[in-house]
C-alpha cells in the first residue's frame, strides 16, 4: 500500500465525519492484533499509522493546532516518523480523545510524578480495542504454552480501580487467561489482602499445578518485607511464572531489579528466568515485554535483569531521540523513547516519553526514567513543591 | 576523609570539644578577623586557593567556569573581615556578649547577659550550592562553637577549601572544625553524629530534615532550613520604557545564578494589573534570559534535565493549541524556558534557569495565588511596585516570606540577613543570665 495521504482512509475528511474511518481502521487493527506473532511489513505499518495519524488530527482540535503550530499536517507528513509526538506530560492537563462521543473509560496516572500533583488522564473510546490489543500479546509473552492457568494478581481488580489501566489489563488477562482458581489480591486504598493471597499460594503449591502471579514492583517489595517479617516462603509448582511492573516512581524506597528477583525466588519458588518485566505507561495501551518466556530464539537468555530486552508488539514503534535536539538517535545509541502505538487509535498515537534506552538488534534497552533533573537547591526540593500547587 | 565508622564519629567529635578551649581563648572579633583573612583569599585573583575553588566548582556544582566565578564572589564576599564583623553587631550589638557575661541593656547594672555557644554542633548540608557548608562553619566559629560538617556532593570544593584556608591562616580555629562527606543514607554512622553533637543544623528537603529531625535527641537544639521557594512582585512601574530592559535583567540574572538552584533563586514572577503587562514582562524577560545564558552558560545539562524540558515545553504549546492562554519562550537547546501563564495559582517548572510569569489583578488575588504555599515562601523580589511597595512587603510578610528586596539582591543575602526569619547566629546561641 502507498503510504502517502491521499491513498489514506480518511483521504478528503472533516472532523465531523471520522467515525467511518475509525472503524475501518478498528478492524485493520484488530486483525493485527489477534496476530501478535507475525511481523508489520514496515510499507504496511507507515501506511496505517499515517492514517491514525489523519484521523487524530481530524478528531481532536488541539492536537490538530499543534502540529500546524509545527508545520506537520497530514499534507505534509508522508513518514510515521515525523508525526508529532505529545509530550506524556500533556495528558494530566488536557482530555486528548480523537474519536467521536464518550469514552468508555478514563485511566488515570498514578499522579506521584511531575504536573503540580496532577494525575494525567487517558480517555479510552473502546475498551473492547484496549482488551484486543493486550491480551493475546501478553499470552505470547506470560503464557506462551497457551491454555489456561489461575492467575493471582496483587495489582487491585478492575471493579475496584476503575481508573487504572494495569488493572483493566489485568481484568482482560484473568478473564482470558485464567482459571476459576484467579483472583485479586490487592485494594487500592489498602495494598494487599496478605492472609488471602497468602492462603493463595499454599493452595498453589499443594495443588501443583503452575501459576502464574502478577504485582508492581513496590507491590512485590511489600510482600517480600512482609515475608521477611513472618519467615514465609513458598515453593510454587515448576512452570510457574511471575509479571512484575511499574518501578518505584515516585516512591522514596527503590528496590534494584536484580536484588528484587533474588529475594522473590527466594519467596516464591519462582526462578529469576522465569520473571517478566512489563513496561507499559497509562498513556499507552500496548505494552513491551521482556521476552525471557518464549520458546528459545536460539539466543542465551540473560539471567541478569539488567542485561534483558522489552520487544514492543508489532503495531508499536519505538524511536531513540536525541534528549535535547530530539533528533534521532543510530542504533545502539541512548536516548529518549518516544513511540507511536497504533493501538492508541482514539486518542493519540505518538508519544513523547521522560524514559531512556536504546535499540539494538534483540530490541528495546530500557534505561528507565532520566533522573538527575531534579534542582538540587541548597534547601529546594521542586518536586515536593510540584505536589502542593494545583 | 572518608570511609568513617560510628567509632571514628565519636571520636571526632571528641577531639572537637577538646578545640573549644582554643577558641574561648579568643574573641569574637578576634575569630572575626582570623576567618576574614581566609575569606579575602578566595576574592583574590592571584591566591591559588580561589584558583583551586574555581577549577573544582564546575567540576563538582556543575556549573560554567563564569557561574562559578560569580557564585564565589557572592558567597566569599561575606567571608571577610568587615562583613563578618557587621555580621557580629547586627546580631548582637555587643558581640562580646559572646566573650563573658556584659551588662543587661535596660535592667540592673547587676544583671548580666551571655551568649553561649555549644561543645561540639554537627552541620549537615545537602545539595549543590556551593559555598553554603563554608558559611555555616564560619557560623559556627563566630559563636565559638566547634563544628563537624557534612557538605553536599556540590558544596564539597569551597568546604574543604576553607578549611585547608585555616589550617594555612589560623590552626587554631582549624582545629575545631571536621569536613567529612559520605553520600549519605548511612545510618549508624548519622545516628553517632546525631546523638554525639550539642546542636544540629540541617540543610535540605522537607523529607531530609524529617527524617533528621526524628532522630535527634530532644535535648539536642536542631536548627532546619528546610525547602523554600522565591518568586517576584512586580507592579506597573516596571513598564515604563527605560525601566522594563533593566527588571528584566534583574530578574534573569536573580534566576539564572546558582543555575536556579539556590532557595533564594525566584522561579515565578507576578506582575500587578493588567494581563497584558505581564505579557509584556514576560516578553522582555525571556530576552534577558537569553543573554544571560550567552553571558553566563549554565552547566552541563543531564538527560534528566532535558527530558523534561521537553516535556515542559511540549505540553505548554498544546495547552496553547488547545485554547488555553499561555505562552512560551526558549532558546533552541533546553538553557532557559519562560512561561506565560493566565492568573491564577501556577507550579513552577522544575526545569533549571526557568520562569513562569503571571499577572494578578490585585493584592487579594496574590494572596489568595500564594496562599497554599505560604509556609515555604522565602525570598520576596520587588520591582516597580511605587506606593505599593509597603503593602505588598507587609502581605508576603504576613504570609510567610522574610526577605524583601530588589530583584537584583535575591541571589546574595548578606551575612547578616534574616536567614528564614531567624538571626544566623542567634540561631546557634544559648543565652544565660546572671543577677549577681
Amino acid at each position: 500500500m502507498d503510504s502517502s495521504r491521499t491513498e489514506g482512509a480518511l483521504a478528503g475528511r472533516s472532523s465531523g465525519d471520522v467515525a467511518p474511518g475509525l472503524r475501518e481502521l478498528e478492524s485493520r487493527l484488530g486483525g493485527w492484533f489477534q496476530r501478535p506473532e507475525s511481523r508489520i511489513p514496515e510499507e504496511e505499518f507507515g501506511a496505517v499509522a499515517l492514517q491514525v495519524f489523519e484521523l487524530q488530527f481530524l478528531g481532536n482540535e488541539a492536537y490538530r493546532r499543534y502540529c500546524e503550530s509545527r508545520g506537520r499536517t497530514p499534507a505534509s507528513v508522508s513518514r510515521w516518523e515525523d508525526v508529532p509526538s505529545v509530550p506524556a506530560t500533556a495528558f494530566k492537563y488536557l482530555d486528548l480523545l480523537s474519536a467521536p462521543g464518550r469514552p468508555e473509560a478514563v485511566f488515570l496516572t498514578s499522579g506521584t510524578t511531575r504536573g503540580g500533583g496532577r494525575r494525567g488522564r487517558h480517555p479510552v473510546s473502546s475498551l473492547g480495542l484496549y482488551r484486543d490489543a493486550c491480551v493475546p500479546w501478553f499470552a505470547m509473552n506470560l503464557v506462551p504454552e497457551g491454555g489456561r492457568l489461575p492467575i493471582l494478581s496483587l495489582v487491585p481488580s478492575p471493579r475496584e480501580d476503575p481508573h487504572s489501566s494495569l488493572s483493566a489489563m489485568m481484568g482482560f488477562v484473568c478473564d482470558a487467561l485464567g482459571t476459576v482458581d484467579s483472583g485479586f489480591f490487592a485494594r487500592p486504598e489498602s495494598g494487599i489482602r496478605v492472609q488471602e493471597f497468602r492462603s493463595a499460594l499454599i493452595r498453589a503449591e499443594g495443588e501443583g499445578v503452575p501459576v502464574l502471579v502478577m504485582g508492581t514492583a513496590f507491590a512485590w517489595v511489600q510482600w517480600l518485607e512482609r515475608c521477611g517479617r513472618e519467615g514465609w516462603s513458598f515453593d510454587l509448582p515448576e512452570g510457574s511464572r511471575l509479571m512484575e511492573t511499574g518501578g518505584f516512581k515516585g516512591r522514596k524506597r527503590r528496590v534494584p531489579r536484580s536484588e528484587l528477583y533474588r529475594g522473590l525466588e527466594a519467596a516464591l519458588g519462582i526462578p529469576a528466568e522465569r520473571m517478566v518485566n512489563e513496561y507499559g505507561m497509562t498513556e499507552l495501551l500496548s505494552q513491551l515485554y521482556e521476552p525471557v518466556l518464549r520458546p528459545a530464539s536460539g539466543k542465551p537468555r540473560e539471567a541478569d535483569p539488567g542485561e534483558r530486552v522489552h520487544l514492543p508488539p508489532p503495531w508499536l514503534r519505538v524511536r531513540v531521540l536525541d534528549p535535547e535536539t530530539l533528533a534521532p538517535r543510530k542504533a545502539g545509541e541512548r536516548g529518549l523513547l518516544a513511540f507511536f502505538d497504533a493501538a492508541n487509535l482514539a486518542s493519540v498515537s505518538a508519544i513523547l516519553t521522560e524514559d531512556l534506552g536504546w535499540m539494538d538488534d534483540d530490541g528495546l534497552r530500557l534505561v528507565g526514567r532520566a533522573e538527575g533533573a531534579e534542582p538540587r537547591g541548597c534547601s529546594l526540593a521542586m518536586e515536593e513543591l510540584l505536589e502542593g500547587v494545583p | 576523609m572518608s570511609h568513617l565508622d560510628p567509632g571514628d564519629v565519636r571520636a571526632l567529635l571528641e577531639d572537637l570539644r577538646e578545640a573549644r578551649g582554643t577558641l574561648m581563648e579568643l574573641t569574637a572579633m578576634e575569630i572575626a578577623a582570623a576567618v576574614g583573612t581566609v575569606g579575602a583569599r578566595f576574592l583574590n585573583p592571584d591566591d591559588p586557593l580561589r584558583k583551586i575553588a574555581l577549577e573544582r566548582i564546575p567540576d563538582e556544582a556543575g556549573f560554567s567556569r563564569a557561574m562559578a566565578e560569580r557564585v564565589l564572589d557572592g558567597m566569599a564576599r561575606d567571608w571577610t573581615e568587615p562583613r563578618l564583623r557587621r555580621l557580629l553587631e547586627t546580631e548582637f550589638r555587643d558581640p562580646s556578649v559572646l566573650d563573658g557575661f556584659r551588662p543587661r541593656p535596660g535592667e540592673a547594672a547587676a544583671a548580666r547577659l551571655r551568649a553561649v555557644g555549644d561543645g561540639v554542633a554537627v552541620h549537615i548540608g545537602s545539595g549543590s550550592v556551593p559555598g553554603v557548608c563554608a558559611t555555616s562553619v564560619v557560623r559556627s566559629l563566630l559563636v565559638k562553637t566547634p563544628v563537624l560538617v557534612k557538605p553536599g556532593d556540590g558544596d564539597r570544593a569551597l568546604t574543604e577549601l576553607f578549611l585547608q584556608g585555616l589550617e594555612h591562616q589560623a590552626p587554631a580555629l582549624a582545629a575545631a572544625v571536621v569536613v567529612a562527606y559520605w553520600p549519605g543514607g548511612e545510618w549508624e554512622l548519622e545516628e553517632a553524629l546525631l546523638t554525639g553533637a550539642d546542636r544540629v543544623v540541617v540543610y535540605g528537603s522537607d523529607e531530609t530534615a524529617r527524617l533528621i529531625r526524628d532522630r535527634v535527641p530532644v535535648h539536642v537544639p536542631l536548627v532546619i532550613y528546610h525547602h523554600r521557594t522565591s518568586i517576584a512582585v512586580l507592579g506597573e512601574g516596571v513598564l515604563a520604557p527605560e525601566a522594563l530592559p533593566v527588571v528584566a535583567r534583574d530578574l534573569a540574572f536573580a534566576a539564572s545564578t546558582f543555575d536556579q538552584r539556590g532557595c533564594v533563586s525566584p522561579h515565578r514572577a507576578w506582575v500587578l494589573g493588567d494581563p497584558v503587562h505581564a505579557e509584556q514582562v514576560a516578553y522582555a524577560v525571556a530576552e534577558a534570559m537569553a543573554r544571560e545564558a550567552q553571558d553566563t552558560p549554565p552547566g552541563p545539562r543531564s538527560e534528566g534535565d532535558h527530558a523534561r524540558v521537553q516535556q515542559v515545553r511540549a505540553s505548554v504549546e498544546m495547552r496553547r493549541a488547545a485554547g488555553e492562554e499561555v505562552r512560551i519562550w526558549g532558546d533552541q537547546g533546553t538553557q532557559w524556558t519562560v512561561v506565560l501563564e493566565a492568573p491564577g495559582p501556577v507550579a513552577p517548572l522544575g526545569v533549571p534557569r526557568s520562569l513562569v510569569v503571571s499577572a494578578a489583578a490585585d493584592l487579594p488575588s496574590l494572596a489568595s495565588t500564594l496562599e497554599r504555599e505560604a509556609p515555604h515562601l522565602q525570598s520576596v523580589g520587588l520591582a516597580g511596585l511605587g506606593a505599593l511597595e509597603e503593602p505588598v512587603a507587609e502581605l508576603m510578610a504576613r504570609m510567610g516570606a522574610t526577605r524583601m528586596v530588589p530583584l537584583q539582591h535575591m541571589p546574595f543575602p548578606p551575612a547578616w540577613w534574616r536567614h528564614d526569619g531567624e538571626g544566623p547566629l542567634r540561631a546557634l546561641v544559648r543565652w544565660a543570665e546572671w543577677a549577681p
